[in-house]
């Protein structure tokens, strides 16, 4: 063991934590072709699995619709590698061209459908279907895709900080802080009463709380730079995020 | 979600703190104000369930109807405050009073009770007004900065 391994024995342990820098790359190794297809698809639908059903639960309006229509976007968009083909890595953000695939993927669905004897997918009895309700930006789905997504996001942060801090041997840190940001965020308990659920007095959980929420920033700041493909904006984006929940 | 759950918890002594939590349910669905409590921590914006130390002292110096004489007090005790901290936050909390006292001076009275020339403060003026955005503290800091803008426009 090197010098650098003695000061940091948990690095190795914690190299599947790492991030690909962008959502770009991540999209790459999920694709059929990538090297790490399984662990990167596994990460990708963590991360926008609940904000593609969101969107086009907005959509749809009936839950059936939604699940099946979203089980198919990630079959037919997703694992068959057309949403990286078709991409634009100069355009930035990843979310708005996300949202336009599923439109368009909605509104491939409606013409296959309508072609159909049976059609099974009802878009709410409007004429002219999905290709009318999708084509146009709607606050409505996204907001809902927004709010999915931030929820994937800081579960996805939260697990991986309970990761870290067992690894660290600080389990208690992870469930101070869950106590106190967790159990109840409209009425947050005391310091002194976060404490005493553990027998520590109020300096010394919120040192161990405090210790968490740093692991915590770093994790969930991480996740949404390599959304956006760079560190600058994140305020800005969690800002925006803050403001639709 | 993969999340760990705590199934056997140990049974509950007097002597002991009780078994923690099984957050595995939780995580499954979080709601909309965990979410937001959890994005809070992560972002540059203060924390409402945890507000800075001398909260109150910091209200009464933006208060509309606090005077001169009233806001030149509390940026001295501002000073004191912040000699005696006890940790970092204290520091900070007193910090920010004796910036919202000579802040608010500026801006409700047209007074400057800093050495400081006024201009100079126009950067940290810009941080905190988008640090507490949405905030009584965050508009008087940036009606600050909006002046001192005007006032370089002019200069």
């Amino acid at each position: 063991m090197d010098r650098d391994e003695q000061r940091h024995p948990n690095r190795a342990a914690r190299a599947h934590l790492q991030f690909p820098s962008t959502k770009w790359e991540l999209l790459a190794e999920a694709s059929p072709q990538g090297e790490q297809s399984a662990a990167a698809l596994n990460e990708f639908a963590d991360r926008y699995y609940l904000a593609v059903r969101a969107f086009i639960a907005a959509v749809a309006r009936n839950p059936v619709d939604a699940d099946d229509l979203t089980q198919r976007f990630f079959e037919t968009v997703v694992l068959s590698g057309r949403l990286l083909t078709r991409v634009d890595r100069g355009k930035g953000s990843f979310r708005p061209y996300l949202k336009q695939a599923i439109r368009n993927f909605l509104v491939d669905e409606h013409r296959r459908e309508a072609r159909s004897v049976h059609p099974d997918i009802r878009p709410d009895g409007v004429d002219d279907g999905w290709s009318t309700i999708v084509t146009d930006s709607s606050p409505a789905p996204d907001a809902e895709l927004l709010r999915a997504w931030a929820r994937s996001l800081v579960g996805m942060a939260v697990a991986r900080l309970e990761t870290i801090c067992r690894e660290n041997d600080q389990e208690q840190h992870f469930q101070l802080f869950t106590q106190r940001y967790l159990a109840d965020p409209d009425h947050p308990p005391s310091w002194r009463d976060v404490g005493a659920a553990f027998g520590l007095d109020e300096k010394i959980a919120r040192s161990r709380a405090e210790t968490a929420v740093r692991h915590f920033r770093v994790l969930l700041r991480n996740l949404v730079a390599s959304d956006m493909g760079s560190e600058k904006g994140i305020d800005e984006e969690l800002h925006a995020v803050i403001a639709v929940l | 979600m993969k999340f760990r759950g705590k199934n056997t918890p140990p049974e509950a002594h007097d002597d002991q703190p009780p078994p923690p939590r099984d957050w595995t349910a939780a995580l499954e669905a979080l709601s909309g104000p965990q979410v937001k409590a959890l994005l809070l921590v992560a972002s540059d914006m203060p924390d409402p369930s945890s507000p800075p130390p001398h909260m109150d002292l910091i209200e009464r110096a933006a208060s509309e109807t606090t005077t001169v004489e009233e806001l030149r007090e509390l940026k001295e005790r501002a000073k004191g405050l912040a000699k005696e901290a006890a940790d970092g936050r204290h520091r900070e909390g007193a910090q920010l009073l004796y910036h919202v006292a000579v802040a608010a001076a500026f801006v409700r009275h047209g007074a400057a009770i800093s050495g400081r020339p006024m201009r100079k403060q126009h950067a940290l003026y810009e941080e905190v007004a988008a640090k507490w955005a949405g905030h009584p503290i965050g508009a008087l800091f940036r009606d600050a900065a909006d002046r001192l803008a005007g006032t370089k426009e002019h200069t």
